[in-house]
């Protein structure tokens, strides 16, 4: 990664969109990634089967805060079912970013992850 | 000064001299694990070529070797920290001597045993499985300048079997009294257990001295292979643990109606072992001795000191140690408004190895220091001043881009 693109993600990550409880959710989920400590939750206002609003918090490092906000961003407004076929290379292209490290695929996925078992539970319900 | 001639040293371990995102490696993840010397990378290939058979059980000429440098191991391994070489079992790491002493100590419902605040998961998680079985679990409390609470165990409370304990924290470097300690807990009827893990590999360590029953640490991060460690348990005590592991060469006699167990440390060895690990650990006390245990915490205090000085310029960052650090040659940091992790990649692009996150010592980094990670920089003796120079410097360089109050 490019220092510049580094940088403008630790500027997004200090002031992250969509970061904190949503006052009305029907749907939560926790995230971790307990090599670097990610915790997180996710929180999801689904109706129909629509995202009508998303958000997270916790504490995490700059690819997992970001690949959150972002990923928070997309699905609102969208089918929640969206989240059934994406994956790490969708997390990347969110975050603008090609090639995650190994060490970091789990920080770029909590949220992914996260919102998968709210799926899971939205369908089997 | 100390006598350790580094430049010397550097060239015995290949690895040194690489080069990572094309910068020259500057290795401080030693706490995580050492790298290791031609000597143990080039034995553990001689060991296939000339030793390999499986021993103590068959009698050919060949087995014969491999017996022979497996207890030649052991005894190498007991001379290094003054223990007979029955008091040492050979185990997969630090993690699994100390589930096998809180599998087969004989704990009874309603015993109490004792770890504390500043433990790695691996002395942790341990004892508080056996709150399934009954036993009592005390958490010894850590203060504000990350020493334990002494007062604890002048008076340990009733039925305390086991206390357990680090010498020296992976996170805070902070060094505890483990002799005192021993002493009032065998003054109070208890026995003793200490995470080595950080220690043995650093400086002179005397069992004889320490008095404690029960010793863990890792070969991996003493420059020998990884999957092999030590546990030591005093004479007299192993008696009166049951097997951890059942099964092969760890038995006298069997039927199928009884069972007479090997004597220690053979009873707790179940299986073919890591032969060539072992093989290693002895190649890598081979190395440590040929350097000196004295001159490696001499010489390590030196740079630990040099780092904790040359830190004192830096803005933006936070540090995390221990008052009584001293030989452990650690030090935990962080850039003010950066995520450890965050930290450590940008040191890596400039070669620098560190560790960031919890370092498994969840309760202490997020409870204690109430964090979500700290990164860590650790010191061996192959390490060099101009390396903490080229660390200070880009760490200076990334709290000063990135650092937020």
């Amino acid at each position: 990664m490019e220092d510049d693109k580094f940088y403008e993600l630790v500027e997004l990550y200090r002031n992250p969109e969509h970061y904190g409880k949503l006052s009305k959710y029907n749907y939560s989920e926790n995230g971790y990634s307990p090599s670097c400590g990610d915790k997180f939750s996710v929180y999801l206002d689904v109706e129909n089967g629509i995202v009508k609003d998303a958000s997270f918090d916790g504490k995490g490092c700059v690819i997992s805060t970001v690949s959150l906000s972002k990923l928070c961003s997309f699905l609102i407004g969208k089918p929640l079912k969206e989240i059934e076929k994406m994956e790490l290379k969708d997390v990347e292209s969110l975050l603008g970013i090609e090639d995650i490290s190994i060490s970091r695929v789990k920080c770029a996925t909590v949220g992914l992850d996260a919102v998968k078992k709210v799926y899971k539970e939205v369908k089997g319900s | 000064m100390s006598n350790i001639d580094v430049e010397k040293i550097r060239k015995d371990f290949p690895i040194l001299s690489k080069e990572i995102n094309g910068n020259k490696l500057v290795y401080l993840d030693n706490a995580a694990t050492s790298q290791k010397p031609s000597t143990v990378i080039n034995g553990i290939k001689y060991f296939y070529e000339n030793i390999n058979a499986n021993p103590i059980r068959s009698i050919h000429s060949l087995a014969e070797e491999a017996t022979k440098n497996y207890n030649e191991a052991r005894k190498k391994v007991a001379d290094f920290i003054n223990a007979e070489p029955e008091e040492i079992v050979f185990v997969r790491n630090t993690t699994e001597a100390i589930n096998l002493v809180s599998f087969s100590f004989p704990f009874k419902k309603g015993d109490r045993v004792s770890t504390t605040y500043m433990e790695h998961h691996s002395n942790l998680l341990p004892w508080l499985q056996l709150k399934e079985k009954g036993v009592n679990v005390d958490i010894v409390s850590v203060s504000d300048d990350y020493e334990l609470d002494m007062d604890y165990y002048k008076k340990l409370p009733k039925n305390t079997r086991l206390v357990a304990l680090t010498h020296a924290s992976n996170v805070t470097g902070t060094i505890n009294d483990i002799k005192e300690i021993t002493r009032l807990a065998h003054e109070q009827g208890s026995l003793v257990l200490i995470d080595a893990a950080q220690s043995v590999p650093h400086i002179p360590f005397d069992i004889k001295n320490i008095g404690a029953d029960f010793v863990a640490f890792s070969g991996h991060k003493m420059l020998a292979p990884f999957g092999i460690g030590v546990l030591y348990i005093k004479k007299d005590i192993a008696e009166n643990l049951k097997p951890f592991l059942t099964g092969g060469e760890m038995i006298k006699d069997v039927s199928l109606s009884k069972v007479i167990y090997e004597n220690t440390p053979n009873l707790f060895e179940a299986g073919t072992q890591n032969i060539e690990g072992a093989y290693g650990l002895g190649l890598a006390v081979d190395y440590l001795n040929k350097v000196g245990m004295e001159n490696i915490e001499k010489y390590e205090n030196e740079l630990t000191t040099y780092l904790y000085e040359k830190a004192k310029e830096l803005k933006n960052v936070e540090v995390y140690s221990g008052k009584s650090r001293r030989f452990s040659g650690i030090f935990s940091f962080n850039v003010i408004g950066l995520h450890s992790h965050d930290t450590a990649y940008l040191l890596d692009k400039k070669g620098i190895a560190v560790r960031s996150g919890f370092h498994c010592a969840q309760p202490l980094i997020e409870d204690r220091l109430k964090l979500d990670g700290a990164a860590r920089a650790s010191l061996y003796f192959y390490n060099t001043k101009e390396e903490i120079d080229i660390f200070i410097e880009e760490l200076n360089n990334i709290a000063v881009k990135y650092g937020r109050r």
